[in-house]
Order: C-alpha cells, then structure tokens, then sequence
C-alpha cells in the first residue's frame, strides 16, 4: 500500500515538474539575461513592460543578475542547451562568444529591417560589434568615460570650481594642489582614483594622451616610447601621492565618493551615486595629452544566441530598444547618451538631461577598448592589471614592466 | 559483504544442510547489504566519482569547454604546469598559506581550548563567543574583513593610525595581503578548532590530573606529560582536516583579493579556478587540480603514518 501511494506521490511530481517546464503555445518567449542591477534597473524594467504591453505575441522575460554571476551562469547555461535568447553583455566581452559559436550572426535580421537603420546608431559601436565580418553584437546602451570632480575639494585648493582641467598639464597642476598629508606623511585626500582592476579603463586614457596604444592587427604594440613616457609619467602621480595604489573601480569610485579623492574618470552611471553621497558634482571631459585625446567609449551590447528559437522575436526587442523614444526615455531617466547619432541636437533630451551633453561631446573621439578581441578579459587581468600594478607601485621601472607586458602579450596572442 | 558474512562463519559443529542453509542465508543477507548501499552508490558513482574519472580525462586534453574542443594531448599538461610561472608562484604561495595558517590556527585553538577548560566564570559565555564565526559563511566574513582592513576607509588602519603605527594598506600590499588572508581565515575557524579540541580535552579521565597532583605535577607538567599526549589523536585530526582545506583554500581570496595585488595572494585553487571558469582552458585545470589531489594524498598518508606511532605511544590502557 504504502509502495503504491509513494509511486503516486512521485509520478505527479514528476509530472508536474514536465507540467512546468512547457511552454504555453501562441505566444513567443524570449528570455533576456541582463546585469542591470543598479539604479536604471527600475527603467529597464518600465520599458521591458511597455513593450511587454504593447505586443501580444511576444513577451520579454528578464532575468537581472549581477554582471559576475551573469558569467558565471551564462558558460554552464550554453553548454546545457539552456542559454538565454537575448544576452546584454559588456562590448569587451561578447567576441569570445561569438568565437566559440554561440551567438548568432544578425546580418540577415538587420537587411530585412524595417525600422532599424544601422547608419543612424552610434558607429563605434557597430564596428565593435562586428566580428570577422558578420555583426554579432547591436548597442544596448553607449557611454563615455568623463572626467568627475569634486568642486568643493577644488575651492577647498584654491582652484576655480567651475573651470576643470583641459589639459594634461592642467590636470598635474591641479594634482599638486589636491593631495592632503598629514604630519607625519599620510595621504589624507588623494588627487584622483585612478582604478587598475576590475574597472573601466582609467589608465588607457592617460596611454592615449601620449599616443600609445595596446593592439594593432592583433599585435601587441604596447612597448612603445610613447607608453614608456605614459607610464613613468603615471609611476611619478602615484609617487606623489595621486591616488592609492592597486584600487579597484569599486574602492576608486567609494573614495571619490567619500569625498577622499577630488578626481575620478568614470562613466555616466556613476552620476546619481556621487549625487547621492552628497558630492558637489563637476563633470568635464577628460584632460587633452600632449598628443591628443581620446576616451572610453562602449559598455553594452545585445546578442542573441544561436541556439535561440525566437530569433526573430528577439530581434524586434533590439528595434524597439534602438528607437527614438526608447532611447530618449532611457537617457533622460537613467543618463545614459543614447545610442543613436542622429539625437545629438534633440531639445527634449538637452532640456531634461544635462549632464548628458558632456557624454555627447566625448562620443567623436572616444574608442572602444579591445571590443573586438576574444582575449580581452584575459589581456587584462594576465597583462595589463600586472603591468599597472607593477609601474604604480615602483617594483618595476616603465620600460622594464612594459618590456616583460610585452612579451606576455605577444604570448597570450599567440596562444 | 565479508563483514555480513563474518558473524555467520561459525560453522564448527553444524550438520551438513545446516551448512547449506547458513549459506544461501549468507546470500540473501549479502544480498540486502548491496540493496541497502545501492541507493547511495548511486548517488556517489553520479555525483562524485563520475566527475572525477571525466576530469582525469579532461586533464589529458586540450579541453576548451566553451568552444567544446578537444585535442589530445597525454600527460602534456601536467608538464605544462610545472614550466608555468603562475603555476608555481601559486603553489609557492599556497605552501606559505599552509605553512602559516595551520601552524596559528592549531597553537591558537589549543591555547584557547585549554583556558577555556579551566571553566573560569563565563567561560560558557567566550565558548559561544568565539564559536560564532563558525556559523558565519565565508564569504560574509570576507566581505567584512575585506572592509575592516582597507588601507583608507577601514576601520583596522583607521586605529592603528591612530595609535600611531605606520600602517599603510593591508590587502593592497603585497607584503601583508597573504597576512591578512591568513588572519581572516583563523579568526573564521579558530572557534570550531576549539570545540574539538576541548572534547578530546574533556575525555581525558580526571583521575590522571588527580594522580598527577598527588605525585606534584604543576599544571605545566601536567599539560605536557598528561594533556597533550592524550590529545594526539584529537590534534591528528585537527591538523590533518585543516591542512587538508589549507590547500583548498579559496573563498577569502576570491573575495577578499581575486589571488592579487601583483598575484601574491594567487593560490592553487584560484590559479584553477582561474583556468577552468574564465579561460575555459579546463584540460588544463582539471590536470592542476590532479596535481593538487595528488599532493594532498601524499601528505594525508605521511600524516597518517606519522600520527599512527604518536596515538600508539601516548596509549594509556
């Protein structure tokens, strides 16, 4: 008796496990994987309703994670069969997906396009996203690295709050003034964080001041006398006392935010948190080198994977997504620049957002960081993370650090 | 099986279809033996030894699980390891893991297990007191030492400054960044070493301390020539388990360090972890993470061996 009852027991769970996992007919699911878990996660969820209210024949199911356990889940997932359809993902990240094949190529989805011209989205981020010819990738949000600066901290100096520094120059000058020791030689108030992992790429851009760059043709050309000047130039700041060393993004943003470092470069997310701290915000763009300037520009992309069944699905959710009004209410709620080059002179936009302007006029000459490099991640935790470790704390000399990340590089590239 | 059938073995003085008998009984009790440990062979053979023969023939390929290639390779990889430079500087660093934290952790909850056992008012109260940490995940803790000792905005740095020591940053330098890993990790598991200890402690019969005094042992003595060596076999297992999770050591550094600055924090498991899940090289990390079984093998059967003649030693029936 009792044999049978348990038999029955898990027959319906069994059952009702098999219940579970079907899909309702009729309509198409597409399950979209996202790390927006900040503060414009409750905008990303408004829009994913409108749309979700909008078509009856298509539903968008959003799983927000955090960006780590994204990673972490979304290898095991594509293995298993069970990969999400639609994948928000760092542009730095997406090419190793599209190497190993699991991201479906959009070339055909972007032709037969009705409402998507892809001449009108941000260009750097459709070269990013293409790999070996095919485009794997479309923009999901576009953002810049900007400079941020405490005003208080700078009247605090003695330097004008509402003039930053436009030049490299300027910006020693004023790194001099910034930094705060106590008697006995501790720095009590940094210049500036300057982050060297796990973070945006705060160092690339005092490299590209100087003209120096990372990859060419997928060759490292990162030993140049260009980089060897960045990089001394760098070893002395941190010498002095401009920021601490060995900073993650995280602890670069929580000093600036703690009103313990008046400089940080970071990008537009950053905004309502050092707002919210309390912060009399300044924001400029980024310092002009002696040999120009360039900044961070990229963040996320949309891709779909190739196992997905509601391709098609997925696509009108990346159309929908790079309209007008999609983007236009994306900017002015979360403070992202859109990601369409034909808003730059939209009134609603500057009226309502504008912070958004100085992000605007970072985008002509911002890069994409190694977006199109399937190594990527591994450049910089193996290469690049060393190589700024090692110059910022003085264990190494420039041209001895750059030397060995050269030979790295060239190694891992030919791995 | 032998062991069911070993009760039934006396056969001395049974008739011959007795003996029949016994045997087919022999049978049938062997039989439900095997239906009994079925169910959890079979969990086991899935979940762990399944994984390990598929991860031993893993590390003899060039095994990328995203791309889901596989080349052979034979024992490539394990020769690989050991001309790989972060290989090594993780296992070096992984030694000075051991080498400092079971050495402090063991001294350090036998110290305290043996006050503690004095029974002193609200020695209760300390037992508790400092077993809390055991119940506390890993994690946690290490999300809030990793706070507590920031060089800037920690409350550690900001008392010794205070105090007027040089102290400059704890996990961002990597002369102390191993230090304060290994910290975190005794502060965690000191508590629970105790417990332990304190149970071999109290086992120990009163008689021998009280034999002891007559004879006009002092308490010194008395720790030496009655406590401890009666507590070799606790301080065996003590030592062996906590060696054992000294190389597999891995939380506080993923989250305290991520195996920096300048990978000196980097430790086996991490170097592994590393490979497998952010390379996705996992022919590669399943070949290190054999090398790691292996020295962990090695050194339990040496323990073993060791601890064998001391237990025998300090036996006193």
């Amino acid at each position: 008796m009792k044999k049978i009852v348990v038999l029955i027991v898990l027959i319906a769970l069994v059952t009702g496990l098999y219940a579970g996992g079907t899909q309702e007919t009729g309509k198409k699911t597409v399950v979209f994987w996202n790390g927006y878990t900040g503060p414009d996660r409750p905008v990303l969820e408004e829009l994913v309703e409108q749309y979700n209210a909008a078509h009856t024949d298509i539903e968008i199911k959003m799983e927000i994670m955090p960006w780590d356990t994204l990673f972490q889940k979304l290898m095991p997932a594509m293995i298993a069969g069970n990969a999400p359809d639609l994948i928000a993902m760092s542009v730095g990240r997406y090419a190793e997906y599209a190497q190993a094949g699991k991201l479906a190529s959009l070339d055909d989805l972007i032709k037969s396009s009705k409402t998507l011209d892809v001449n009108k989205l941000v260009p750097g981020m459709i070269a990013a996203g293409n790999f070996e010819g095919k485009q794997y990738a479309m923009p999901m949000a576009f953002a810049a690295l900007v400079m941020y600066y405490n005003k208080t901290l700078f009247k605090e100096a003695g330097l004008d709050p509402q003039k930053a520094p436009a030049t490299l120059a300027e910006l020693q000058d004023a790194w001099k003034k910034l930094i705060k020791k106590d008697s006995s030689g501790n720095v009590v108030q940094y210049a500036q964080a300057i982050g060297v992992k796990s973070t945006v790429p705060m160092v690339p851009v005092f490299m590209w001041m100087y003209g120096a760059d990372y990859l060419k043709d997928g060759k490292s050309i990162i030993n140049s006398a260009e980089a060897v000047t960045a990089m001394k130039m760098l070893a002395d700041a941190f010498k002095m006392g401009v920021s601490p060393v060995g900073l993650t993004g995280q602890e670069a943003d929580n000093l600036f935010a703690a009103g313990k470092a008046a400089i940080e470069f970071n990008g537009p997310w950053a905004i309502n948190g050092f707002r919210g701290a309390g912060i009399d915000l300044g924001i400029a763009e980024v310092p002009a080198g002696p040999k120009g300037r360039k900044t961070w520009g990229g963040d996320s992309v949309l891709c779909i994977t190739e196992g997905s069944k509601v391709k098609e699905a997925a696509w009108n959710f990346i159309e929908y997504w790079n309209s007008l009004e999609t983007q236009r209410h994306w900017a002015l709620n979360v403070g992202f620049p859109p990601t369409r080059t034909d808003m730059a002179d939209d009134a609603q936009l500057k009226a309502g957002n504008p912070d958004i302007v100085h992000f605007l006029n970072s985008a002509p000459y911002s890069v994409l960081f190694m977006a199109e490099e399937p190594k990527a991640g591994r450049i910089d935790a193996e290469v690049l993370v060393p190589l700024y470790e090692a110059v910022t704390r003085g264990t190494l000399g420039a041209e001895a650090a750059l030397k060995a990340a050269d030979a790295k590089l060239t190694a891992l590239l030919a791995e | 099986m032998s062991c069911f059938a070993a009760g039934y073995d006396d056969s001395v003085g049974v008739k011959e279809g007795e003996l029949v008998r016994k045997k087919t009984m022999d049978r049938t009790i062997a039989l439900a033996g095997i239906r009994m440990v079925l169910p959890s062979m079979l969990v086991i053979s899935i979940f762990v030894l399944y994984p390990i023969v598929q991860s031993l023939w893993m590390s003899l390929h060039d095994w990328n699980i995203l791309r889901n290639t596989k080349d052979f390779l034979g024992l490539a990889n394990y020769a690989k390891a050991f001309g790989d430079e972060r290989f090594v500087r993780a296992l070096t660093n992984t030694l000075v893991y051991t080498l400092t934290y079971v050495p402090s952790l063991v001294l350090g909850s036998l110290l305290v297990a043996v006050f503690i056992n004095y029974q002193f008012t609200a020695s209760g109260f300390f037992k508790s007191l400092l077993f809390l940490p055991a119940i506390t995940s890993m994690a946690i803790v290490a999300i809030i030492f990793r706070f507590l000792l920031d060089g800037d905005i920690g409350l550690v740095s900001i008392y010794l400054r205070n105090l007027g020591l040089p102290v400059k940053d704890f996990l961002r330098n990597p002369d102390t960044a191993m230090a304060s890993v290994v910290f975190t990790g005794v502060w965690r598991w000191l508590g629970f070493n105790m417990v332990i200890i304190l149970s071999g402690l109290n086992s120990i019969p009163d008689s021998l301390y009280e034999a002891a005094e007559i004879d006009g042992a002092g308490r010194v003595r008395q720790f030496f020539s009655i406590s401890l060596p009666l507590l070799m076999p606790t301080m065996s297992f003590v030592i062996i388990t906590n060696l054992i999770s000294s190389f597999q050591v891995f939380d506080q550094i993923y989250v305290m360090t991520k195996g920096g600055p300048l990978f000196s924090t980097e430790v086996l498991v991490y170097y592994i972890y590393y490979r497998g899940f952010n390379v996705f090289d996992m022919g590669y990390a399943s070949a290190m993470a054999f090398l790691l079984f292996c020295m962990i093998l090695v050194l339990t059967l040496i323990q073993l061996k060791g601890f064998r003649s001391s237990e025998r030693n300090g036996d006193y029936s």
